[in-house]
């Protein structure tokens, strides 16, 4: 067989499993159709002979009937989640010579179901961004139009997947950054409750909004790949002990009665393109001829989620990363003769400008005078659009929430760098969720008049993933993938 | 936003332990400062209602934070031991991190 890397990890599962090829044989079309596809950038370290390596390994270990599940399987992590002894950069140059002194728990996770670690990939510095034009080295491209950003920040991660040089990766979504790139790249992407993955051992940007998520070609292997990560972990504070299953298990267990909501707010405003609004309206009605119940919500308070994320995130962020001083780990100025000037010129010279930009803004709320009217305001409005949330959940007894992920489809490399407002607009649909840790999943239900993907997007209440989960599975089955976005479906 | 934004712009890059790298970096870091300002100026805006107390937050959803136990074995579980800590520092020297002179700077040194 040739071309095993455009096939589903769950395709893959049964030929290893059927001996139909090796995890040698995939891991190499994985590794040339990187090689083929370097100009979209998507990599910032591939693994190539240790990933070889590490097949011949797991294929010794399928001819004694292990059984882990994701045996031979390859995998890339977005470059902020730590591999052990092996570089994490999260695209700055601060941390272009850092190497991991321990695993993540995600990695760990990986590793014990015997998934072939294939490489890095690429991502807006330290997880700021919406486009994956932030990176130390370089843009990541869409695999669908080169000219065009693949959306971020899980830029690398997702593009890798919608370019099939891998089946699924893992990905981080603080305000978005794994359902805006999945829209952008035609692909699945599921950020989970926060509290349901450990990020220890992820790189932080935010701390109240981080949260590691799966992307893949499929909900099925979105839903592999989250059983694989989901999980108690005492390391991480935040880290709920909150029973998981495998999602994957249960996807085909459509609910007998759905109640979904579409948010006024969303859809009756301004900016949305015509082709989105389009293709929103034939995947509502998907749902209503699948038997659902469609019903109009409010969620009064989504006009300040925005402004309120880009409060609390840069505030988060400016503490985050205070740490990067020059002189534990991270680089140092070679043009510095004393410890302040270590400081501010390692920072200066280590960190890119949209980094800079939002340690700046952060430390602005949190200082004093400003403290109280905006970074406090800000979580107290925070609560509020949580309550919006909560209210539609618990007191209307809508179990989804649709809505578009992005107003637009994938823009054009550099349109939006010089405006961050205008880029920070294309988070305005996920950002809510977000900031009310709520489980939200992208899934690609057409392309535009362009010939790009179209996102669209499902919330549910908190640990509820697994309804996210099957109606994405039941969408898929009754369209058909030739119909869907996926690129190499 | 402040009005006197300049010195705000200027003291908030001292606390942020920043300098531009050049005059165009610290155009556009300043303008693009300013527009999210304005653009965040609606929360300094927003009047809550007169009680808001209820609206502190302390977690997103009602689950408890996993606190691990607060004693030594939980500890050293989750720590590095001093190899791989300074396996990545910039400079170190006999088990430990170099810095540059904290108290006094090097040339006053060699001038005394």
């Amino acid at each position: 067989m040739s071309n095993l890397n455009k096939l589903q990890a769950r395709e893959l599962r049964e030929g290893l499993d059927k001996k139909d090829f090796s995890s040698v044989e995939v891991v190499k079309d994985c590794l040339k159709s990187i090689k083929e596809s370097q100009d979209i950038n998507a990599f910032i370290s591939v693994f190539e002979d240790q990933a070889l390596k590490q097949a011949k390994s797991c294929d010794e270990k399928l001819a004694t009937g292990d059984t882990s599940p994701l045996l031979g399987i390859p995998v890339a992590l977005k470059d902020a989640i730590l591999v052990k002894d092996f570089k994490t950069t999260s695209a700055s140059k601060m941390l272009e010579n850092f190497t991991a002194p321990y695993d993540a728990h995600v990695t760990e996770g990986l590793k014990k179901s015997g998934a072939v670690i294939i490489g890095k990939t690429n991502l807006d510095e330290f997880c700021m961004g919406s486009s994956g034009e932030h990176s130390a080295f370089g843009a990541t491209k869409n695999p669908w139009k080169h000219d065009r950003v693949p959306g971020g920040t899980s830029s690398g991660s997702t593009a890798a997947v919608s370019a099939a040089n891998i089946p699924f990766s893992l990905g981080s979504d603080t305000g978005g950054s794994i359902r805006l790139p999945a829209a952008y790249c035609g692909v699945v992407g599921l950020k989970p409750t926060y509290g349901r993955v450990s990020r220890y051992g992820v790189i932080a940007y935010a701390s109240s909004l981080d949260q590691v998520g799966c992307i893949a070609r499929s909900s099925y292997d979105t839903a592999f790949l989250l059983s694989i990560i989901a999980g108690y972990d005492k390391r991480d504070a935040t880290s709920v002990n909150k029973t998981s299953w495998d999602f994957h298990k249960t996807i085909s267990e459509y609910p007998k009665k759905l109640k979904i909501g579409l948010p006024k707010e969303y859809f009756n405003v301004d900016g949305i393109e015509d082709d989105i609004k389009v293709a929103l309206d034939k995947t509502i009605k998907f749902f209503k001829d699948q038997g659902a119940e469609v019903t109009e919500i409010s969620l009064p308070h989504t006009d300040l989620a925005l402004s309120v994320y880009y409060i609390i995130a840069p505030a988060e962020a400016a503490s985050n990363l205070s740490r990067y001083d020059g002189i534990r780990y991270g680089y140092r100025s070679k043009e510095a003769s004393d410890l302040n000037e270590i400081y501010t010129k390692s920072r200066s010279e280590g960190f890119g400008l949209e980094v800079k930009r939002r340690i700046l803004v952060g430390n602005y709320v949190l200082s004093s005078g400003y403290y109280d009217a905006y970074y406090r305001k800000a979580q107290k409005i925070r609560t509020l659009v949580r309550n919006d949330f909560k209210s539609t959940f618990e007191d209307q007894g809508v179990d989804l929430i649709l809505a578009p992920t992005s107003p637009t489809t994938a823009f054009k490399l550099g349109e939006n760098e010089q405006d961050p407002i205008q880029m920070y607009l294309n988070d305005i649909y996920t950002i809510p969720a977000s900031l009310s840790g709520l489980p939200g999943i992208s899934f690609p239900i057409g392309k535009d008049k362009n010939e790009l993907p179209i996102g669209c997007q499902l919330i549910s209440n908190y640990w509820n993933e697994n309804l996210l989960l099957q109606v994405v599975n039941r969408y898929e089955e009754e369209i058909g993938w030739d119909k869907i976005a996926t690129q190499y479906a | 936003m402040s009005e006197n934004n300049d010195f705000d712009f200027k003291t908030v890059l001292e606390l942020s332990k920043l300098e531009p790298l050049n005059s165009d970096e610290e155009k556009q870091l300043k303008s693009s400062f300013n527009k999210i300002l304005n653009h965040v100026e609606v929360i300094k805006n927003k009047v809550l209602s007169s009680d808001d107390s209820s609206l502190e937050m302390t977690h997103v959803h009602s689950e408890n934070n996993a606190l691990r136990e607060d004693n030594e074995d939980s500890i050293e579980e989750t720590n590095m031991n001093v190899d791989s800590a300074l396996m990545n520092a910039p400079d170190s020297r006999d088990r430990c991190f170099i810095t540059p002179l904290i108290i006094q700077a090097k040339k006053e040194i060699e001038n005394e």
